[in-house]
């Protein structure tokens, strides 16, 4: 009788701490909603305010702009380090604390100095002195005289994936550590696979929730992200937002209830992906697994 | 030319030498096992044969034909690791399936050889299992019937049962051992269990130091080790340092008390000497203080036997035998082996009568250096020791 009024109490006191959390996060959700939803005179039950924004082109150009620009950063960024750190990890191992500094170093280096550094460095006076076209093995005046990177969103994306190197690396990073990647690589390889069938068929499906961890991290930071955006006069969300909070604070607050709404549905869809993927019944029950005894 | 030759191979991390000119043959069909302490080079042998290493010098040879150079995954060996190393997202069935669908054999093909292998190892009935939900045992045999999937000229085991229990590495080194005889499969097995060697080889090379010590059957190991280390990693023994008084006489003197031993011919009077003696070829006997037993320290004999006076100083019950350490008279200690009901009532503090024939010493040269002293790869056991059950065979030739 006492154990029950104990696991009684137990579960009240969680579910009461539960639901304090989701309050604190709920409330300022909910109240910015109404402010939004309000349009300055209180909320009259219509969905004007609403209508108001799906019906402004920019809101549509500017959203696909930015999506646009994540997939593209996301889908670099796990093309690149993907397949580095399962190298670094497998052949280089003592090359993981120079990769993890410089996975580290973005840190260090502010938006806005990266930007401004990477404009100067390719608006095609800078690229053509000779230091840059030495340290840079000619690559640099190749991007900006002869295929102008500028002119893109390439080199947009390309200080997107420095700026996401830091989270995206751990995560994928982590997920190696987990995994025992030189026995698992050297088996596949006593069974007739390849480097990239290895990464692909073996590798790739064990380390798929740091992934798309990494692949969320770095679609959210994208669609988050001002400072190079504006320093590349790239119409994006965030650029919209900000512009929208200066003239009308009740939109803007609409705006930032859907961006809250996008990442959420992102994340909904990633992360039961990211389970599925990882090998079904990885997770098993204690029932479920059987180990004693010879069998 | 030996199915499988390694020829002079040395493989170096860093300064540490882990492989030093090795040079075996393993003959199709075979059984070989690596056997030898950790940190002997013996791992490191089997990775250098899959292509997970390269070495500093030396030739792999398969078939007659060179593949040294080529990679892991282009030479035909199937591997099974220590840590099993299942793909955890695969069950049981897909594990066995990939390498045949890397070679992009027909679905029925694959499903029909999968669930032939899966019963061969006793695990039809797991196919749709994760390698978590399966215990030790049973993930290793999913991970041999995985390398037999591919049908690999040779099958390469690393330490297979370490991880396993006690009970079931004995089931499973006997269903290893059945298979590879069922399929004729040419097979190098690393092990640092000598227990697990002897039982489970055709022909065991006891490695150390990166160095191949002796190459032979495991009759041969363990009843002609060639050098020190082998006779005192295989299997339990006495060892007695001695000097040979009259070596074609077989006489030796051991601390004062003269021994006999085989004859050896090919030594030298006074040579240094190390006496092996494996404990089931010692009896013991209780001294019955009564009977006015010389008191001289022993060395005495009876016939031909080697007899000397001790006293127990331990009693372990091993099951089978019970072992018993016994200090001889002179100082030295025996260790002794006697079936269940001959162990009888010895009890520590007893003095006994430990005898032992000439047959029963192997001798050992010792190289005398300023730093100690070296064994030789030379003595054969003499034929016709008693308690030794099997044909005798003639030493391998030393690969060293």
């Amino acid at each position: 009788m006492r154990q029950t009024v104990s696991h009684w109490r137990g579960l009240l006191a969680t579910r009461l701490a539960l639901g304090l959390v989701l309050l604190y996060l709920l409330i300022p959700l909910g109240a910015t909603l109404a402010f939004g939803l309000s349009g300055g005179h209180g909320w009259r039950g219509d969905l004007s305010a609403l209508s108001a924004v799906f019906g402004d082109p920019d809101f549509w150009l500017t959203l696909l702009t930015s999506l646009g620009l994540a997939a593209g950063t996301t889908l670099l960024v796990l093309l690149l380090l993907t397949p580095t750190a399962y190298q670094v990890r497998l052949r280089l191992p003592q090359g993981r604390g120079l990769l993890e500094t410089l996975a580290l170093l973005p840190f260090a280096v502010p938006p806005i100095v990266l930007g401004t550094g990477l404009l100067q460095e390719y608006n095609g006076t800078a690229a053509n002195s000779p230091l840059v076209v030495l340290l840079s093995l000619g690559l640099v005046p190749l991007l900006s005289n002869v295929f102008p990177l500028l002119d893109i969103p390439l080199l947009l994306v390309c200080s997107y994936v420095i700026v996401a190197l830091p989270f995206a690396y751990r995560a994928i990073d982590n997920s190696l550590r987990a995994v025992d990647v030189k026995v698992l690589t050297e088996a596949a390889a006593s069974l007739g696979a390849g480097w990239w069938q290895t990464l692909l068929q073996v590798i790739l499906p064990n380390i798929w929730p740091g992934v798309l961890t990494a692949a969320l991290l770095t679609f959210s930071t994208v669609m988050g992200e001002l400072t190079l955006a504006s320093l590349f006069n790239t119409y994006t969300f965030p650029i919209y937002l900000n512009m929208t909070g200066q003239n009308d604070p009740h939109r803007a607050a609409l705006l930032a209830v859907l961006s809250f709404l996008l990442t959420l549905f992102c994340v909904l869809g990633i992360v039961p992906g990211s389970r599925l993927h990882a090998g079904a019944g990885r997770a098993a029950l204690p029932g479920q697994i059987e180990g004693a005894g010879l069998r | 030319m030996a199915f499988l030759e390694l020829q002079e191979l040395t493989k170096s991390f860093g300064k540490t030498r882990a492989v030093e000119r090795i040079s075996l043959g393993v003959e199709r069909g075979e059984f070989l096992t690596l056997l030898g302490p950790s940190g002997c080079g013996k791992t490191t042998v089997l990775r250098l044969v899959a292509g997970f290493e390269q070495p500093d010098a030396g030739h792999i040879l398969l078939d007659q034909e060179e593949i040294t150079t080529r990679p892991a995954n282009r030479r035909p060996m199937g591997m099974v690791f220590q840590s099993y190393a299942l793909f955890p997202h695969m069950t049981a069935e897909q594990n066995v399936a990939f390498g045949l669908r890397l070679r992009r054999l027909p679905p029925a093909l694959i499903r029909q050889r999968c669930e032939e292998l899966l019963a061969l190892v006793g695990l039809a009935e797991r196919a749709r299992s994760y390698p978590h939900q399966l215990s030790g045992g049973q993930q290793q045999r999913v991970a041999l019937a995985r390398a037999l999937a591919v049908e690999p000229k040779v099958l390469l085991l690393d330490e297979p049962l370490s991880a396993l229990d006690a009970a079931v590495r004995v089931t499973l080194r006997e269903e290893i051992r059945r298979i590879q005889q069922q399929l004729g499969m040419t097979v190098i097995y690393v092990t640092h269990d000598q227990e697990e060697a002897l039982a489970i080889s055709g022909r065991i090379a006891v490695m150390a130091r990166g160095r191949l010590e002796q190459l032979g059957t495991p009759e041969e190991i363990y009843r002609r080790p060639r050098t020190v280390f082998v006779a005192g990693f295989v299997g339990a023994s006495t060892r007695l340092s001695a000097r040979l008084e009259r070596a074609v006489e077989g006489r030796c003197r051991l601390d004062g008390i003269l021994l006999r031993v085989p004859p050896q011919p090919e030594l030298s009077d006074g040579s240094a000497v190390l006496l092996v003696v494996r404990p089931e070829l010692v009896t013991l006997c209780q001294l019955n203080e009564a009977s006015g037993a010389a008191a001289d320290g022993g060395g005495q004999r009876q016939g031909q036997e080697n007899v000397l006076l001790g006293t127990v100083e331990l009693r372990t019950f091993l099951g089978a035998v019970t072992r018993f350490r016994v200090r001889a008279a002179g100082g030295q200690l025996f260790t002794v082996d006697l079936p269940g009901l001959q162990a009888g009532t010895l009890v520590p503090g007893q003095r006994v009568r430990l005898s032992f024939p000439p047959e029963a010493c192997l001798v050992l040269p010792l190289e005398e250096t300023g730093s100690g002293v070296t064994a030789l790869p030379v003595p054969e056991w003499p034929a016709g020791t008693t308690g030794q059950p099997g044909p005798e065979r003639e030493p391998q030739p030393e690969h060293a």
